[in-house]
């Protein structure tokens, strides 16, 4: 079954695989994919010394129908 | 509507003369935005019949076509990018996005999160030192606000701008921020404004482009600041950074364009 979920990034956290890269006005991403199956450990991107500790974990919940039904709407309307 | 242009030129900053055609990218795009090191050039996201997150890169000292980079975090278009050399960093964008990606300019993959600005706005300028980066204006603000590029986190506020400016863009030298003309008052503006990039604080007059512009894209070789393309634009021209001043006539693009972008490797640069 498919499932809507949204995620935050955190400093120094790639998307996971099955992001739509469609953000929302609440700064969170829409991911697509099979229930149960949205990864756990964030894929992490270079990190300095002068970096902070990265968070290895996403931060995502269940889209709300109100956050599948902004995301429909901009893909049906992209803007310049 | 604008053309999708697929094109990229070439001029070498220290002689001023018209730009030469240095290959294509591979995904035509407009609103996008470019960064360099000593060595690439990396254009990131922009818009096709929608935002895309695609970055490509070129290696600037052999002119060839470009190849693909990655994605950024988000699609979008209208933003704005600036790097260390080592690291680039990508922000802002279309419906007042607050988002700044970063990649390491020298290893292709996909960018990560590095926080966010403290105003979302698109259509705005960025430019750094070796140590700071600071996004300028947009979305008709007047806000700069900064990052330390070695340390992920969000934005603080730099100071204010001039007045309320959008469709702009900036280039620097290790110490000073240009930002180049944009539209302001409900028109394309001639003004170019400056900031120190180690202290912060509101910008100050610098001098005027030779024609007001608009979508202007703008790179440096630390001590030349180039301003390129605009709306249906080829003109380029060209400020010394360290001295305050009008700018002067380079050289002419090798076509008209919209929306375009420009990078530099601090030799030579691409529009």
């Amino acid at each position: 079954m498919t499932q809507y979920n949204i995620f935050f990034l955190t400093p120094g956290q790639q998307p996971p695989i099955g992001s739509t890269g469609v953000v929302l006005a609440n700064g969170g991403i829409i991911w697509i994919g099979e229930a149960g199956t949205f990864p756990t450990t964030a894929t992490l991107g270079t990190h300095l010394d002068t970096d902070p500790v990265f968070n290895t974990t996403y931060d995502y919940r269940l889209a709300t129908q109100a956050e599948i039904d902004e995301y429909e709407d901009i893909l049906a309307n992209p803007g310049e | 509507m604008a053309a999708n242009l697929n094109i990229i030129d070439y001029i070498t900053i220290s002689t001023p003369s018209n730009a030469t055609d240095f290959g294509d990218i591979a995904t035509a795009r407009r609103l996008t935005t470019a960064l360099g090191s000593a060595t690439r050039g990396v254009l990131c996201a922009g818009y096709t019949s929608a935002s895309i997150a695609s970055m490509e890169y070129v290696t600037i000292a052999t002119t060839g076509n470009a190849s693909s980079f990655g994605d950024v975090t988000v699609a979008r278009n209208a933003l704005a990018a600036t790097e260390n050399d080592t690291r680039g960093v990508i922000g802002g964008g279309n419906s007042n996005s607050v988002v700044i990606d970063y990649i390491t300019i020298a290893t292709t993959g996909n960018a990560s999160s590095f926080g966010n600005l403290t105003v979302g706005r698109g259509l705005l300028g960025a430019c750094a030192s070796t140590t700071r980066a600071v996004w300028m204006c947009g979305g008709s603000k007047d806000e700069l606000d900064y990052i330390t590029i070695a340390s992920t986190g969000n934005a603080t506020d730099f100071g204010d701008a001039l007045g309320l400016y959008d469709r702009t863009s900036a280039c620097s030298s290790s110490v000073r921020g240009l930002q180049i003309g944009g539209y302001t008052g409900g028109a394309a503006t001639n003004v170019i404004q400056y900031i120190t990039i180690a202290s912060i604080g509101n910008a100050t007059d610098f001098g005027d482009l030779t024609a007001p512009r608009q979508y202007t894209s703008a790179c440096s070789n630390g001590t030349r600041g180039i301003a390129g393309t605009g709306l249906s634009s080829y003109i380029i021209d060209y400020v010394t950074i360290a001295s305050a001043g009008d700018a002067v006539d380079f050289g002419d693009l090798s076509v008209n364009r919209n929306y375009g972008t420009s990078c530099s490797n601090c030799d030579g640069g691409i529009a």
